[in-house]
């Protein structure tokens, strides 16, 4: 959902996050007198020795927030992401602006809508691998839906039918199948993914060479895919984020770090689904809201709400329910 | 007969006083959550942003930050959220790093708010559902409605502060916790360079959020 916001979702963003995941705004401000915003306003700061500042108990064994998501390679991808950065600044967040301005927002609607379309038979596949039945079934409906009263894809009427987009791609089957643990990458140009979804993504691609013979739908499962992990690949999804990744990265102190983790949590929530409903892993997981290797409080059990356990976020519950 | 418009009367000043009611009770936005004191802090929140959206060309940037300083010190427990997002290392830190943190986490988050909400597009802020926790704290369930009719989720961790609730963390689509990405970012600057970097890094972003860049 957020992959698709404009830019009043990025205002929403802006409240979610408080101050990073926040909006894309439309127009610049009209002051611009940062000296006249130097201090700090009284109402907001709070005094010393308050309860919040006192030393805590409740963070003291936590580890540095570096090293929750698995990133062997953060010197390398760093590197990377600043190149691939400074290709965004110089082409990709024009272009995507270009875009957005030029082109309606309906026709924009459309051009996502086909090209998630021609991806469903490899969500549906994946589903299948998976044995997520109900979600095997749903894609397949709104493909059926979509490609005929969606005027060959072009309308997503299937979500305004009951028939939401499922998750599934191959990086997805694998994690159900066994493959958990996956370090961090930064690709070239693609932006950032783990090696088992670089690994499905790939296959998936090639995979389609011999079968379908169509360029677009070659194209849409890669999109389909590189979305579901979170990256900024495509030149579909990239257009359609760039406008958040600007807002994120204006708001951000450390841009490769707050990213890592906004692509983690989003990839986590979909993997934990995969966990819950899949027929190889229901009854091990489903309602659990824990995936294999996490703590024995996690945020989603914390919470009480469907929230998927990254380590930060078990981390953070911890903190938050040690902190009472 | 004579009976009927005495009771007639009697209906429409009842249906005028119900109308009354509910054209002063009811929020602008539709909430209708009843009493619940931490819906209550989010529905005094989106007020806010919804007014200050509403007059973002009159105030400035700087009218902005003015008016929604002290709205969201009163809706987030933003120093909880800066020792959280420190971690571990927030014990090993003297109370005026602490405080510096604190003092220019608010600053930039203020910023930020200042920066964003610029303008208003017919955009609606609607509370769903709030959620007791075992813990005692309470999960506001929210969405914003476009003006496209396009939604998106947000859902506040709330907690009771003395008096008052308080958000503690904000997730977005139900997945990705605002502290949990601070986290992230406020670890690696503090790994990288300690609580000096981390406190010069925010401010540098306030200025610049500030600045209108």
């Amino acid at each position: 959902m957020s992959v698709q916001a404009l830019s009043i979702v990025g205002r929403v963003a802006s409240i979610a996050l408080a101050a990073a995941l926040s909006a894309c705004a439309a127009t610049g401000p009209s002051v611009r007198s940062p000296e006249l915003l130097a201090s700090h306003s009284p109402a907001v700061v709070p005094q010393a020795g308050q309860g919040a500042l006192d030393a805590p108990t409740d963070v003291a064994g936590l580890p540095d927030g570096s090293a929750e998501v698995a990133d062997p390679l953060e010197k390398m991808n760093r590197s990377v992401f600043e190149r691939n950065q400074r290709i965004n600044h110089a082409l990709v967040y024009p272009v995507a602006n270009a875009y957005r301005n030029a082109v309606p927002e309906p026709v924009r609607d459309s051009v996502e809508a086909f090209a998630g379309n021609l991806a469903e038979p490899m969500v549906f596949a994946n589903d299948v691998l998976q044995l997520r039945l109900q979600a095997a079934a749903t894609t397949a409906g709104r493909f059926a839906f979509n490609s005929t009263f969606g005027v060959a894809g072009l309308f997503d009427v299937a979500s305004r039918r009951n028939l939401p987009h499922q998750s599934g791609d191959l990086g997805q089957t694998l994690y159900v199948w066994g493959m958990r643990n996956s370090p961090y990458l930064i690709v070239p140009i693609i932006g950032p993914t783990n090696v088992r979804d670089l690994i499905g993504t790939t296959v998936e691609f090639v995979a389609t060479l011999p079968a379908g013979g169509v360029l677009p739908a070659q194209i849409a499962a890669t999109v389909n895919n590189l979305t579901v992990a979170g990256t900024v690949a495509s030149p579909f999804t990239k257009l359609g984020q760039a406008d958040q990744m600007q807002t994120l990265e204006e708001s951000s102190i450390d841009f490769y770090a707050m990213l890592r983790s906004v692509v983690h949590q989003k990839r986590q929530a979909e993997l934990q689904e995969a966990l819950e409903t899949s027929g190889w892993t229901a009854g091990r997981y489903a309602g659990s809201s824990e995936g294999p290797g996490t703590a024995s409080v996690s945020t989603a059990s914390l919470l009480h709400v469907p929230v998927p356990p990254t380590k930060e976020q078990e981390l953070v519950a911890n903190a938050l329910q040690g902190g009472q | 007969m004579t009976a009927l418009p005495v009771i007639s009367r009697r209906g429409a000043c009842i249906a005028v006083a119900l109308a009354l009611a509910v054209f002063l009770f009811m929020p602008v936005h539709g909430y209708s959550e009843g009493a619940d004191p931490a819906a209550l802090r989010i529905n005094s929140l989106y007020d806010a942003l919804l007014d200050t959206m509403k007059q973002a060309k009159q105030l400035g940037l700087k009218g902005r930050y003015d008016k929604l300083a002290p709205v969201l010190a009163k809706s987030y427990d933003l120093a909880s959220m800066s020792r959280i997002a420190v971690g571990q290392s927030w014990s090993t830190l003297s109370a005026p790093q602490q405080l510096s943190i604190v003092n220019a986490f608010t600053r930039m988050t203020t910023a930020t708010y200042a920066s964003r909400f610029d303008g208003f597009s017919g955009e609606q802020f609607e509370i769903l559902q709030t959620a007791d926790q075992p813990n005692g704290d309470k999960i506001v369930k929210t969405r914003i409605v476009q003006s496209n009719g396009k939604t998106v989720a947000l859902n506040y961790l709330m907690r009771k502060a003395g008096a008052d609730w308080k958000i503690v963390d904000v997730y977005l689509d139900g997945a990705i916790s605002e502290l949990a990405s601070r986290r992230a970012e406020f670890g690696a600057i503090l790994k990288s360079g300690g609580p000096d970097a981390l406190v010069q890094s925010l401010v540098s972003r306030g200025d610049k959020l500030l600045a209108g860049s």
